[in-house]
């Protein structure tokens, strides 16, 4: 009983880091959690550079 | 404290990002490489004062005015004045093209210091430059620097402190034109590059021997040549492959192999049998025997993206975009497309991101639809367990499949042109080919680590999840019961993956566990090694005992109940559908618009089912002498596709000719 309680503590633990660090990712604007350079902005910036892309695309298209 | 780092593409500013920040952002000695800004804080021994100082890596740009959507975050940026001073990384070997966009700084009023950076190339190609009369002419701060070597760095973020908060004098001002008079304008940047010029021939001294042949001009004359390039490229690629996956990688496996294998039978013993069976499984087999079996091949990865680095910094990889580039041209895309494809081959997030750097609607949708198709860094695993499984880790393998991809990417070219009624027009791809460099070991030393940690994080997060997930699928029923011994297709996951599993059966593999790793797949492709582990409770593709990529590989074959072909066919597929679904998400936001986004996914997954289907057809048809299961419900859906792509094709054909009746 108390192996099952542990080897759950355990399980949870794994799961709830993984999770953790894939929210926290997701937070500072990295896309894919372990993909290389798929982070669009800095730390302590607002990830705005897709919606700026948008206006600056429709911009460029009336060059 | 905010300081922008701006200049011309290739001239190093990533590399003086890394260098006074201290972090790994993608390096390449070739432009083009950064596609959106970069942030980071200057390294503690070089702030002058305590104050927290925050550096921002912008794209690179040949002019304030924006061309590509790149260019306008750094035209932006600078004319935005959201920094306190703009460092002007200018490349003192091209003194004359960089200055160009030094005048149009000092145009914005913000301080600015020019970090005169390559100073290190400067003795060898003769060129002497007077960092001191060229201050006065530009009438700011100049620096000389080495981001490669670190050298002049402290220098200059004194300098770049000293003048933050001063006001910044242009020694040229463009007239007032009105843009929308090219000739006005064009006349207007003459003044400037005459302005520009007369500085240049004041500050510089260079022996110039333009009819010389440098030994770079013989190279490039070999490697860049339309017959000889592509023969070349598979070579290279095939030496990568030989030494990854079949020398260097396997031997450094094996170790790593050997320790999870030790750890899974630790943890094994140190559960005994009091804990519940369905407790340990999830632990041993989802947890660790899933995610040791992705690491695993972890070494194999590293060595290949070592090489790949070294060609990277070798300045080899912009001479395959200049060989790729007239076969592209063919098909209605640009040259520029072939640098998010090769960007690709690393992660097909940023490869997809750095198609703004394509100012052609069509063309930066084509690209980003097609770039998915060459083997990223995360399809590596699953072709090095194949190639080890069913082939005998053959290099041919993984070189093969870069052919296949590119081979794809141009005949989905000539598809979306022929959709899109575009006609054949030229296209002019002017890139700046970097001098060829030896490379740096160090440097490909810790692009490998950053990728290695990268491999490591997604195993444990991404990866790991799903198995966790897979594992309770498999151990399962509905009715939520434990799947009893034996009767594993009743598990949830059998009974959903299973009628995938049927319209794989003209593929070659029809097993539910197949189809279900080939789902997981489009969470992240690695979890097809992953998730095959674990339906099949393989925690060790990679022999501990022998010097060989795969234990028994006969053994392995065995358990997935695959023919070679059908085993290179599951792989195809793996490889060739769509990508996963970030990946698909970085489609979408740089397509702009939804039709593009699902056209391309459709696209996708039919060229995938179909090339495998004819790699399964065709090679049993070779190996047995009859077709393999299911060949005429499989002709029927690739006919059915095909027949979509016609149609498509043949309706803008006639509104084309409608629209020319109309107007005769």
């Amino acid at each position: 009983m108390i192996g099952n309680v542990i080897v759950l503590i355990i399980i949870g633990g794994i799961v709830g880091l993984s999770v953790w660090k894939i929210s926290r990712d997701k937070k500072n604007g990295v896309k894919c959690s372990g993909c290389p350079y798929s982070k669009t902005c800095g730390a302590n910036t607002v990830c705005d550079d897709n919606s700026q892309f948008s206006v600056q695309n429709s911009q460029l298209k009336g060059l | 404290m905010r300081i922008a780092l701006a200049g011309n593409p290739n001239s190093g500013k990533t590399t003086l990002f890394n260098a006074i920040t201290g972090k790994i952002e993608h390096v390449g000695n070739w432009p083009g490489v950064t596609v959106s800004k970069k942030e980071g804080d200057v390294k503690r021994d070089l702030r002058p004062s305590g104050e927290r100082t925050r550096v921002i890596d912008l794209p690179g740009a040949y002019s304030i005015s924006p061309f590509t959507s790149e260019e306008s975050i750094t035209s932006a940026f600078v004319t935005n004045a959201d920094a306190d001073v703009i460092i002007n990384i200018v490349d003192a070997t091209n003194l004359n093209r960089s200055l160009m966009f030094t005048t149009q700084l000092l145009e914005q009023g913000l301080p600015v210091v020019v970090a005169l950076n390559k100073v290190d190339l400067l003795h060898k190609r003769g060129i002497e430059i007077d960092e001191n009369k060229l201050s006065e002419s530009l009438g700011c701060r100049v620096v000389k620097t080495s981001s490669i070597k670190k050298q002049g760095l402290k220098d200059l973020m004194e300098v770049a402190f000293s003048v933050m908060g001063k006001a910044q004098k242009a020694p040229f001002e463009m007239r007032i034109v009105n843009p929308a008079d090219e000739a006005e304008f064009e006349e207007a940047e003459k003044e400037r590059f005459t302005y520009v010029d007369q500085i240049v021939n004041e500050v510089e001294s260079r022996i110039t021997e333009s009819r010389k042949q440098t030994s770079h001009d013989s190279i490039d004359r070999v490697v860049a040549h339309k017959f000889w390039g592509i023969p070349i490229f598979a070579a290279i690629i095939f030496g990568v492959f030989s030494i990854s996956q079949t020398y260097v990688g396997p031997v450094l496996a094996d170790t790593l192999v050997g320790w999870i294998d030790s750890f899974y039978v630790y943890a094994e013993g140190l559960m005994g049998e009091s804990v519940a069976p369905i407790l340990r499984t999830l632990l041993l087999d989802g947890i660790i025997g899933g995610v040791g079996a992705v690491v695993g091949f972890l070494p194999l990865i590293m060595v290949l993206f070592f090489l790949l680095a070294l060609l990277e910094d070798s300045g080899y990889m912009a001479r395959v975009a200049i060989v790729m580039d007239r076969h592209l041209k063919k098909v209605g895309l640009s040259g520029k497309s072939i640098i998010p494809m090769v960007i690709g081959t690393g992660c097909a997030i940023p490869g997809v991101m750095a198609t703004r750097t394509i100012r052609d609607d069509r063309q930066r949708r084509t690209t980003a639809m097609l770039t998915p198709f060459m083997p990223c860094g995360a399809k590596l695993p699953v072709i090095a367990l194949f190639a080890g499984v069913f082939f005998e880790d053959a290099a041919w393998v993984g070189t093969s499949m870069y052919f296949v991809a590119i081979a794809i990417v141009i005949f989905g070219a000539l598809i979306v042109q022929k959709i899109t009624k575009e006609g054949y027009s030229r296209s002019y791809f002017i890139m700046e080919l970097p001098e060829y460099r030896w490379p740096s070991l160090k440097r490909a030393f810790v692009m490998m680590l950053s990728r290695a940690k990268a491999y490591v994080v997604k195993a444990s997060t991404i990866i790991l999840l799903s198995n966790v997930v897979v594992q309770i699928m498999q151990s399962y029923t509905w009715s939520l019961s434990l799947v009893e011994e034996g009767m594993q297709g009743t598990s949830i996951l059998a009974s959903i993956a299973s009628p995938f599993a049927l319209l794989l059966v003209p593929l070659g593999f029809g097993a539910w566990q197949l189809a279900a790793a080939a789902i997981t797949g489009f969470i992240a492709k690695e979890n097809v090694v992953g998730t095959l582990a674990v339906v099949y409770s393989i925690s060790n593709f990679i022999d501990p005992e022998e010097f060989e990529l795969i234990s028994g590989a006969n053994d392995v074959a065995a358990v997935m109940g695959l023919t070679s072909v059908a085993a290179l066919s599951y792989l195809v597929f793996n490889l060739f559908t769509p990508p996963c679904f970030a990946a698909i998400g970085a489609m979408n936001a740089e397509m702009e618009s939804r039709k593009w986004l699902w056209a391309g996914v459709g696209f996708q997954l039919g060229m995938g089912y179909t090339v495998s289907y004819f790699v399964y057809q065709i090679g049993t048809l070779i190996t047995t002498g009859s077709f393999g299961a299911a060949a005429f419900p499989g002709l029927v859906a690739v006919g059915i596709y095909f027949g979509i792509l016609i149609y498509l094709m043949r309706r803008n054909e006639s509104e084309v000719s409608m629209s020319m009746g109309g107007a005769a």
